[in-house]
């Protein structure tokens, strides 16, 4: 491995935990909203929310590229305050990070949420507790298995993530440069023996990560809404 | 104590004007330059650096119209290697770059396959390709890199274009030629001279030219960006790469000298 292989590992490590803290920090309020939503545009709100799952990183990185470039309405509006742009620079991949991964934050944690029994909540309210109250002591243990999928799987998947970083980072070695394009970097000059240990790196630490997960959930049908990729949401509008 | 006041003073001013140009000059380098200076730059650098250990230079590789592709949307690029001339005259009709395009290089295109040989000629290399069943050729993509323009037009030219057309496959950049022959997925690719003469490709295959008087000529030329003006290197590297000692290496990396006619 070459010093740029570690910065690259550097780099990586340091986006995925910036991007997952920043997905938790807006994850919890948009699924909390989302878990409760009654509204027939419901299903459109959650759609935008799983865009990144289905949409090519080519389409995202592009209009990010576009957005957050000297003249896009992001870049072009910092520069004009005599800031720089977001394009090609660490900020930019953070917030490309966030959006590509912000489904794999707010499905685990609305999945979570919306199994909490609304008569718990009610009952908590009779006895004086407070909305925020109410949040830290009875949903955040009750739905605690949904938070820790959200995080791992946000930060796994920042990981591993290629074309959105590719494209609005440029692969700039020691800068923007993180382990999935330096991986291409070394394909593509024929370093296979480069190639071959940043992948297998990576593949040993996803696999490991991946594994925690699993068993963090195990037993987790007694807790609520925890398994990684479970759909099962209760019917909405249940509530009496 | 006002003399030591005003000492304390100098040495503040001091520290800040060396706090001020180590940040000037701690900047690194950054150099986008072609894919098929890949294996030749970093001798080059390496020479610069012994020249100019102080400065750090860092380079990001890519066919030429997505390196400038990232240019105009604001990379941090200092100087821009193209691997023709159009994409950094382009930079500078966009003000995406300074001054004057500079020659540094021209390429070649050769056939480059792994294993037994394909022939010693281009119409024996494509008739034994075209007789191979489901055999694949990988060019370079001709919409935004130079090599595959030139590979691209030269095949057109070919009696057996048609039969060519299906079994091309394109590559991001033309060093991806490489990587898709030596990997095994195409048979047979058309890429820069100077990226089968290194140790990397020698070692597993072998090359033969495309003849050079059957496509225009791939001058390369570099440019000066927008944000090079502000880098106390990046001038000096421009005329780094014209020096006869450099303009070696190229020669010996598989590059033919810049040639300043049109």
């Amino acid at each position: 491995m070459n010093p740029a292989d570690f910065d690259a590992i550097r780099i990586t490590l340091k986006l995925a935990l910036v991007s997952t803290a920043l997905l938790m920090l807006i994850a919890m309020p948009l699924a909390w909203w989302l878990s409760q939503l009654q509204s027939r545009f419901k299903p459109v709100l959650e759609a935008m929310v799983a865009l990144p799952l289905v949409l090519p990183p080519t389409v995202l990185g592009f209009y990010l590229l576009v957005a957050l470039g000297p003249q896009g309405v992001v870049g072009g509006t910092l520069e004009s305050l005599g800031m720089q742009h977001l394009a090609f620079s660490f900020p930019g991949l953070v917030i490309g990070s966030v959006v590509y991964s912000l489904p794999f934050a707010v499905q685990p944690l609305q999945n979570a949420f919306s199994q909490v029994p609304q008569d718990l909540l009610d009952a908590a309210a009779t006895m004086r507790a407070k909305p925020l109250d109410r949040f830290f002591s009875i949903i955040v243990p009750l739905t605690k298995h949904g938070f820790i999928t959200a995080g791992v799987l946000s930060f796994a998947h920042t990981l591993g993530e290629f074309g959105v970083v590719l494209m609005i980072g440029g692969n700039i070695p020691g800068e923007t440069q993180v382990v999935s394009t330096a991986i291409y970097d070394h394909v593509e000059s024929l370093n296979y023996a480069g190639a071959n240990t940043l992948s297998l790196g990576l593949l040993l630490f996803s696999v490991v990560v991946l594994a925690l997960v699993y068993s963090l959930n195990r037993g987790a049908g007694r807790m609520l809404g925890g398994s990684v990729g479970s759909n099962t949401t209760k019917p909405q509008g249940g509530r009496s | 104590m006002r003399h030591m006041g005003t000492r304390l003073k100098l040495f503040f001013i001091a520290c800040g004007w060396l706090f001020s140009l180590a940040t000037a000059f701690g900047q690194p380098l950054n150099i986008a330059a072609a894919s098929s200076m890949r294996f030749v730059l970093p001798t080059i650098i390496e020479q610069y650096q012994q020249q100019h250990p102080e400065v750090q230079v860092r380079v990001v590789y890519g066919s030429s119209g997505r390196l400038y592709g990232q240019l105009s949307h604001g990379a941090p690029f200092h100087v821009f290697m193209s691997a023709n001339m159009a994409y950094a005259e382009q930079a500078i009709a966009d003000e995406q770059a300074i001054g004057q395009v500079q020659p540094y290089a021209e390429g070649r295109l050769v056939f480059w396959w792994q294993g037994e040989g394909f022939g010693e000629n281009s119409e024996t290399i494509l008739a034994n390709f075209l007789a191979t069943p489901n055999a694949r050729m990988a060019i370079a993509n001709p919409q935004h890199a130079p090599y595959g323009v030139q590979s691209l037009a030269w095949l057109q030219q070919q009696a057996a274009w048609e039969a060519i057309e299906p079994r091309l496959v394109y590559t991001e950049s033309v060093a991806q030629v490489a990587h898709f022959v030596r990997s095994g997925a195409a048979n047979l690719g058309i890429l820069a001279l100077a990226l089968a003469v290194t140790d990397e490709l020698t070692t597993v295959g072998q090359y033969a030219p495309v003849p050079a008087q059957e496509y225009a000529p791939l001058r390369k030329g570099m440019v000066l960006t927008k944000a090079g003006t502000q880098h106390p290197y990046a001038s000096g590297f421009m005329r780094f790469m014209q020096t006869a000692k450099v303009q070696q290496v190229l020669a010996q990396g598989g590059f033919a000298p810049a040639s300043s006619s049109p």
